[in-house]
């Protein structure tokens, strides 16, 4: 079943002599539950993709449709409330905000939304997560590691059509990155979790279903590994 | 709790310094804010209290009302009380006030001194109808004397004239009659001072007694009514009933009740123009506070951005925000503000108890803290919408940027590329780091705008704040600082050159008299000079340098002099002084040349000009003036002159059908006919003039030499005294001896204690003022300058990484602190003057101080500036020295 599908995505920054054509005529589509990892050299456009996709930036041409829908055809309000129900974004420096504890950190979107907590998926979570006795903690009490994983529980807890991570690992050692992975993975089994990641880590990328190749803003190669 | 809520209280609990500031910034505010609307509050209540002693706290009176309506009055709704004088009727008392000749024998309700004031100054109230209270002014003016104790039969009756029943309204008629109807006996039990004219006319012909428990056929009635407001609408609805109703005008206007609508209009306005002040300050301040908390937390708005939280949430955690800054804020401010205004009224009441006639309170009524609820809401009410206005436009900013290049700190790189020169001289000083701050300032001009402004903005303030207080205390300072003379006696209509110097020498042996001065002064009218005479600025500004009316003067000005005839001695005493030669057989007049003119500039508005009028060197070649003086003739007055005729109007007194006058019905005459020219002797010119003499065009001449113009003058008398009221007590008895008139008394020495108390408040208040507005402009430019290092931490941290010593931090930021001091200071300045301008014109209207820049005001701005400016830069950076280089640059999550 397809979930996101993009339709020649164009994104062009600055005018001129400056302009920069960071996404060139994108298009793929994703079904519901892959994991799709996405490479390319620094610059290549992959993290403006990501950015598109989870809706933090708008493109200059192009469509992007999640279940079914036209994202972009929404105003702000209605995008940022898009964003807390149907995606979750994970970034490279864990983005957290560090006056909230790990609980309040995982459950903004939640919380934001007006809607209960529900505790039996929360507590589900800081199991496999492996954040118990640390509900509390706040940020700078955590490891890097730890930190990643709370952000990850942060993009789970709204159960999201999609979850995409920006260079989950980038900041990470390799053993914290593998773990990372594995939970990244997990999620995407246990919960049927659609995935995206950005990574320049050809490990973390091959444990993908599926991987796209991004190099100037164009997709250069889009190769499945194994099915699901 | 929301999760934002606790989002936004964590945020101002971990930001300690920033909090403070913000919280201490509303704090002022509304310290301010409340100051402002108590001391109006007190003042109101002040003015009321006064009003309710004076005269009453009643709200209309009906005069003349019959029982029926009394009855009626009684048992509407919309009154709440009423209290009634009934009229017993007029008695012939043998008053020596032919216009006054009469007691009006009233009886009072019980509770009537609950609505009227009724002074006793001695005695009591009366109790039954067979005893009487009576006004001071029965035996002052009426000069009818009784006792407490006393008792006195009258025939009591009505006033009539034709068919007509005349009452106190109607002023003593000459052929008016009193028929007497019945015969009461009274004992006097009290006194009590004259109620005021809207109880007792000044024309009405009767002193009015009070009784009780008679029982009479008319009443004045005084009421109150339910609600103040309604009174006029009752009066208006009513007025065919009750003829003679009048509203309790001043004290409904100090309710804020009139028919006239702009009641209190000078507090207010001055209240409101007040709160505009701190207001703009205070919106500065908050404003900054909360631009700095908003972009300091541009990154977390970002991910709660890219989490989901829609533009609506975050700009409620701004409101939040300040939402729990009012909560701790408000209340302390208000606090605050009560306890600097109950001081201020503590230290200063012994100066407003004397300013009470100038208030029109009588004694006994002191200033006090009113603590007024509507007064703290509308305070309280400013505070809040000051701190939500100041939060709105950071919240909007903060909310527009996106989400990613939040998450990112798009913004920190994004800065524009612009040619930096330097000055070698600078560049020396200043070094490389100096260089890199020159980069910083130039590239990155936003970051250096809020501190600019916030500078700007203080400056303006404080010296706008100080004009505002100069020009406010220069227009109510009268007296440059000293006083000549204590008291001082002026006899209007001197009849006997005998008697005044009788007087004087009774006057002068007064208690506490040191030292006294009798002399002469006359006005000299329809005096003409000579153009050559005149100096050239006062021609000039005559007739802006082109004379036009010369036509109709030919070469002749008007000039108004004031002849002095001064004790012999004295004179020759004043010349010596002056080192002026005089003959004293021949005396010649001194002159003093401070002459006031008005002239209409170009819109028309009387402008006030003091000069000298008179063209000294011209005059002191010959020592003569020549003055051509109006002839007087018989049966004309003088009118004008034009196209050199001098026209004269006839008297025309006790026919009036002959008026208007034409110009053919006038007399004409050539002017140098009309004109007699006489040559004044000038013996020579006053610097500064004695304390006798005004400010005017004064020609000062030894009494010897007065003649008819010195018959015509007015006797002045001055004393110097040891203890002013014990002199003027003392005056006062003589005068009253002599059988003297007491209207020419004055003590200036009172006036002058009740000026230095006005003056004393109104810098004490503007001191006030300018200290709180320069606290809240200080707290604004620390809390922006410091939180402008903070936020930079970062780089300073990179800085300190690659090597720049403790040395070069300093040389930086000094430059840094150089450049923004100075270019708050560039903007603010001007903007400063052009303010202290408009102050000018608004509060000198009408009087004519010259504008001047305040220097003095600069001067302590531009070093207030660079202290508070390096005070909060070494503050943070000592702050941050503290902490750990590498911890900063690593730490992502600040």
């Amino acid at each position: 079943m397809e979930i996101l599908r993009i339709e020649n995505l164009t994104k062009i920054y600055g005018s001129g002599d400056n302009e920069v054509r960071a996404l060139d005529g994108v298009s793929f589509s994703v079904d519901k539950g892959e994991f799709i990892s996405i490479i390319g050299p620094s610059g290549s456009g992959k993290s403006t993709l990501l950015h598109m996709i989870g809706g933090v930036d708008r493109p200059t041409s192009g469509k992007i449709y999640m279940d079914g829908q036209d994202i972009y055809a929404q105003n702000e309000d209605q995008l940022a409330i898009f964003r807390r129900r149907h995606v979750g974004l994970i970034y490279q420096f864990y983005n957290l905000i560090p006056i909230l504890n790990v609980v309040e950190n995982m459950c903004l979107p939640v919380l934001l939304d007006g809607r209960h907590v529900n505790n039996d998926y929360l507590n589900d979570l800081l199991d496999t997560l492996n954040l118990r006795g640390r509900e509390k903690h706040l940020p700078n009490q955590l490891s890097g590691g730890q930190q990643q994983r709370v952000s990850i529980g942060r993009a789970l807890m709204n159960t999201p059509a999609v979850v995409l991570a920006d260079e989950p690992t980038g900041n990470l050692d390799s053993k914290n990155s593998q773990e990372i992975v594995e939970l990244l993975k997990l999620s995407n089994k246990k919960y049927n979790q659609t995935l995206v990641v950005i990574t320049h880590d050809e490990n973390i990328a091959l444990q993908a279903d599926r991987v796209i190749s991004i190099e100037d803003g164009k997709i250069t190669r889009d190769s499945r590994i194994r099915g699901y | 709790m929301s999760i934002l809520g606790k989002y936004t209280l964590r945020s101002l609990l971990k930001n300690k310094t920033r909090t403070f500031a913000t919280v201490l910034g509303i704090v002022l505010s509304v310290a301010m804010f409340t100051a402002v609307t108590e001391a109006i509050a007190s003042m109101r209540s002040y003015l009321i209290k006064g009003i309710e002693y004076e005269l009453g706290g009643f709200h209309a009176l009906s005069q003349g009302v019959d029982v029926e309506q009394l009855k009626s009055l009684e048992q509407r709704e919309n009154i709440t009380q009423v209290e009634t004088l009934g009229i017993v009727g007029y008695a012939d008392i043998g008053s020596q006030n032919a216009y006054k000749p009469y007691l009006y024998i009233t009886s009072m309700s019980p509770n009537l001194t609950s609505l009227v004031s009724v002074h006793l100054s001695s005695g009591r109230l009366p109790a039954n109808s067979g005893e009487i209270i009576l006004p001071l002014h029965l035996s002052s003016n009426g000069s009818v004397e009784y006792k407490l104790g006393d008792s006195f039969s009258v025939d009591i009756g009505r006033r009539v004239n034709g068919g007509d029943v005349l009452d106190q309204n109607d002023a003593y008629e000459t052929d008016e009659k009193l028929e007497t109807e019945i015969t009461k006996t009274y004992t006097v039990v009290g006194f009590y001072s004259r109620f005021d004219t809207m109880i007792e006319p000044y024309s009405a012909p009767g002193y009015t007694g009070i009784t009780a428990g008679e029982s009479t056929q008319t009443y004045d009635a005084f009421y109150k009514l339910k609600n103040a407001a309604d009174t006029y609408d009752f009066i208006n609805e009513n007025i065919s009933e009750y003829k003679n109703t009048k509203a309790n005008t001043e004290l409904l206007m100090l309710y804020g009740i009139s028919r006239h609508a702009t009641a209190m209009r000078v507090f207010f306005g001055m209240g409101a123009i007040l709160v505009a002040l701190i207001m703009f300050g205070s919106v500065a301040l908050i404003y900054n506070s909360f631009s700095i908390s908003v972009s300091e937390r541009t990154r977390q708005f970002g991910i709660l951005k890219s989490v989901g939280a829609t533009g609506k949430q975050l700009r409620r955690t701004v409101y939040y925000e300040a939402l729990y800054l009012c909560i701790v804020a408000v209340p302390l401010g208000i606090a605050a503000g009560c306890i600097g205004i109950w001081l201020t009224f503590y230290f200063l009441s012994g100066a407003f108890t004397s300013l009470g006639d100038i208030f029109g309170v009588g004694s006994g009524i002191t200033l006090s803290l009113a603590i007024s609820p509507a007064a703290l809401a509308i305070a309280a009410l400013i505070g809040v919408v000051t701190t939500f206005i100041s939060a709105f436009i950071p919240a909007v900013r903060a909310v527009r940027v996106p989400a990613l290049q939040a998450v990112t700190r798009a913004n920190d790189i994004s800065v524009k590329k612009v040619r930096i020169r330097m000055s070698p001289v600078i560049r020396r000083l200043f070094g490389f780091e100096g260089l890199v701050a020159a980069k910083n300032f130039k590239r990155n001009r936003r970051r250096y705008r809020a501190a600019t402004f916030s500078l700007f903005v203080s400056v303006v303030l404080f010296i706008s704040a100080s004009s505002f207080c100069k020009y406010l205390t220069d227009s109510a300072n009268t007296y440059d600082g000293t006083l000549d003379y204590d008291l001082s006696y002026i006899v209007y209509d001197d009849q006997n050159t005998q008697n005044t110097r009788a007087v004087y020498d009774a006057l002068s042996s007064a208690q506490s008299i040191t030292d006294s001065i009798l002399y002469t002064r006359c006005n000299g009218l329809n005096y003409f000079t000579e153009w050559k005479y005149v100096s050239d600025r006062a021609l000039s500004i005559l007739y802006n340098g082109n004379p036009q009316s010369a036509d109709d003067m030919g070469d002749l000005d008007r000039i108004t002099p004031a002849f002095y005839f001064i004790d012999d001695d004295l004179y020759k005493r004043l010349a010596e002084e002056n080192g002026i030669e005089i003959d004293i057989n021949d005396p010649g007049a001194i002159v003093y040349d401070n002459y006031t003119m008005y002239q209409p500039n170009d819109d028309g508005d009387l402008v006030m000009y003091k000069l000298e009028y008179l063209n000294k060197q011209q005059i002191m070649s010959t020592n003569t003036l020549s003055v051509y003086e109006m002839q007087q003739i018989d049966g004309h007055s003088f009118y004008t002159v034009k196209n050199g005729m001098a026209y004269y109007i006839p008297d025309v007194r006790g026919n009036n059908e002959q008026l208007p006058v034409t110009e053919d019905d006038m007399l004409k005459i050539d002017i140098h006919q009309a004109f007699e020219k006489t040559d004044l002797k000038i013996s020579g010119f006053l610097k500064e003039n004695p304390y006798y003499v005004f400010d005017e065009l004064a020609f000062i001449y030894p009494e010897s030499a007065g003649g008819e113009l010195m018959e015509s003058g007015v006797s002045y008398m001055l004393f110097l005294s040891d203890d002013h009221s014990k002199s003027y007590d003392s005056m006062t008895r003589i005068l009253d001896d002599m059988n003297a008139d007491k209207a020419g008394l004055y003590d200036y020495a009172a006036q002058y204690e009740r000026d230095r108390h006005l003056i004393t408040i109104i810098n004490v208040f503007a001191y006030g003022f300018i200290i709180l507005i320069s606290l809240i402009a200080m707290t604004n430019v620390f809390n922006t300058v410091s939180m402008n290092i903070f936020m930079r931490r970062r780089e300073l941290a990179m800085f300190k990484s690659v090597g720049m010593t403790k040395k070069g931090f300093y040389k930086m930021m000094n430059y840094e602190c150089i450049i923004c001091g100075i270019r708050g200071l560039a903007i603010g300045i001007p903007a400063a003057v052009a303010v202290t301008f408009l102050i000018y014109g608004v509060i000198t209207n009408g009087y004519i101080t010259e504008f001047y820049i305040p220097w003095y005001s600069i001067a302590i701005s531009v070093f207030s500036v660079f202290a508070v400016v390096f005070g909060a830069m070494i503050y943070s950076m000592s702050r941050l020295r503290r902490e750990n280089t590498m911890d900063v640059l690593r730490n992502e999550n600040n």
